[in-house]
């Protein structure tokens, strides 16, 4: 059993997302990236010191690109 | 007669010219407490008042640029405007919107422009709206009734002596040709609330309009403030985890931030004449510096835990922020570091172009649709014909479309939303996400959204939380990417 630093079984996570998935879609997830708390910290941080107003400083639910290595602390 | 009755028969009664008024600018002059009173009786007849808005805002295109270049004329009932109006984007009014900018004016409405919205949206791209006077009014109207609302269940938003932190992005962003001011929606917003809530602010208006502050040393400047004062109890943030960051600055720089109160300073690079004008306006406080540092003592920290923030403001007592979609998620977080007595209030579901729903319960991400702010249409996620205010089904996801008092005529928002109830037969609508985000596998399309639902699932059902959740896809498959707490 993988276990984060955060004590989170996340096999067990990827698990139910999986069921949960394809029992609606009938699609499994390739993989799950678990990321550092930083990686949050910085696209947040890079949203608020760059000039937007309220809507521009969420973060986005679909990404175009791969989070860096540096990054992603775990993958399963 | 209702007072909101004769406001509509006096907008609709009117010869369309330069001095008519729009029915939200009837609205607007009616006392709050007696249309608050009323609200009832409106929320009874949607359908009503939806007709008439799209018939008011259609006869204010008349006459305009894009009224002759798209044929409104045709449109003399709802079912014309049903069975023939096209559903537009952005693209469809960028060169009317640059012609208004650089000053001609009756591009996309009759009426006067009272400013323009300048966004980035989620998107980070720049994007400017016109806002008529009509569609300025509709928005103020919008917050004054939430103001209505907000203060029958929390009336700590009307005492004076209770301070306000509001976070936003205030300062005016350019002039455009003709010297209108050219701003952002949340700015406005703020702008619009401080007129009626004046000293009630923590942060003074010349901090926010103080040209020259890095965006981190902003963050610690709204942090020293907020620390300085005992009296701080509501905080006003779209986005809870901007006040979840200064919550971090004080954890880390909080021995820092004693000394400034200490001394009436910020230890941050600012212009000379702006550093002067803001000591001024905050004297040294030793008594609260000693109060601080005393806890600090205890600690080697002012922030270990809720408890901590009980003590630094006795008086917080209530949050006013987004609780719906991937924001309400960051909400819920910050909201877990708080005492758990504080009352959290939806901020309200709105978009640059209009402000579109009025909460009406306390820890709810829904809001009753505002009839009165815009003609509402809702389109059914799997195709077919859009769908009016007063014929949606409860439970169902829909993308929105409006049409409104500053000129967008069935615009897509590209935002999805979903009814949750009903208040009298107007519905409530919670926003869920963007309909721009999804991932598309074996030709399934799949909202964010519908990840984020799911989750939310797992997280009840496993007793965790995800304090992140996106998705990403390549020409493997889609990835998530997530990051949890145990509970």
């Amino acid at each position: 059993m993988l276990e984060s630093k955060d004590a989170v079984d996340y096999t067990a996570l990827k698990q139910e997302l999986d069921e949960q998935t394809e029992r609606l879609w009938g699609i499994i997830s390739s993989g799950i990236y678990v990321v550092k708390q930083s990686y949050k910290d910085y696209q947040f941080t890079v949203r608020t010191r760059e000039d937007r107003g309220a809507c521009g400083i969420k973060l986005p639910l679909v990404i175009s690109e791969e989070p860096l290595d540096s990054e992603i602390e775990m993958r399963i | 007669m209702l007072q909101y009755e004769e406001a509509m028969a006096r907008a609709l009664g009117q010869q369309r010219n330069k001095e008519a008024r729009t029915i939200p600018e009837e609205m607007f002059s009616i006392h709050p407490k007696q249309l608050y009173a009323e609200m009832p009786e409106l929320l009874m007849d949607c359908e009503c008042m939806q007709k008439q808005v799209l018939q008011e805002i259609l006869l204010c295109a008349q006459g305009s640029a894009y009224a002759r270049e798209h044929d409104f004329r045709r449109f003399t009932s709802l079912e014309e405007w049903r069975d023939h109006a096209a559903v537009t984007t952005y693209e469809d009014y960028r060169p009317y919107i640059e012609r208004e900018l650089a000053g001609e004016p009756r591009q996309l409405y009759t009426g006067e422009t009272a400013l323009f919205i300048a966004t980035t949206g989620s998107t980070g791209n720049i994007k400017y709206f016109l806002e008529s006077k009509a569609g300025n009014t509709a928005k103020q109207l919008v917050m004054s009734v939430r103001g209505m609302y907000m203060s029958e269940l929390l009336p700590v938003t009307l005492d004076m002596d209770a301070k306000n932190l509001t976070i936003s992005n205030y300062a005016p962003v350019d002039n455009s040709a003709d010297g209108k001011l050219v701003v952002r929606a949340s700015g406005q917003t703020a702008r619009n609330m401080r007129k009626k809530t004046g000293t009630m602010n923590l942060l003074p208006v010349e901090f926010w309009e103080a040209p020259g502050i890095a965006a981190r040393d902003r963050d610690y400047m709204m942090a020293v403030y907020t620390l300085a004062e005992v009296r701080f109890s509501k905080v006003f943030c779209n986005n809870l985890i901007h006040f979840g960051r200064i919550l971090d600055r004080i954890v880390a720089e909080g021995q820092q931030m004693i000394e400034d109160i200490r001394h009436g300073d910020f230890s941050v690079e600012l212009l000379p004449e702006v550093r002067e004008q803001l000591r001024r306006l905050f004297p040294a406080n030793t008594q609260r510096a000693d109060g601080l540092q005393e806890l600090y003592d205890k600690k080697g920290c002012l922030i270990t835990g809720p408890e901590d923030i009980a003590t630094i403001w006795p008086a917080l007592s209530m949050v006013s922020c987004w609780l719906s979609a991937s924001v309400g998620r960051d909400a819920r977080e910050v909201l877990r570091r708080l005492p758990a007595g504080i009352k959290c209030f939806e901020m309200g579901y709105g978009a640059s172009e209009c402000k579109l729903n009025i909460p009406n319960e306390l820890a709810s991400a829904s809001g009753i649709a505002a009839p009165f702010a815009c003609f509402f249409e809702f389109r059914p996620l799997d195709g077919g014909a859009p769908l009016c205010m007063w014929e949606v089904t409860d439970g169902v996801c829909y993308e929105l479309l409006v049409t409104t008092y500053s000129g967008l005529y069935r615009y897509n928002l590209q935002d999805i939303v979903r009814i949750q109830g009903f208040t009298g037969n107007t519905p409530n609508i919670v926003f869920c996400g963007k309909s721009s985000e999804f991932v598309q596998i074996d030709g399934e399309k799949i909202y964010g959204h519908q990840f984020a639902d799911l989750i939310r699932q797992i997280e009840k059902k496993r007793s965790c939380n995800f304090d992140l959740m996106q998705i990403y896809k390549n020409t493997e498959g889609f990835f998530m990417c997530w990051r949890a707490k145990t509970r």
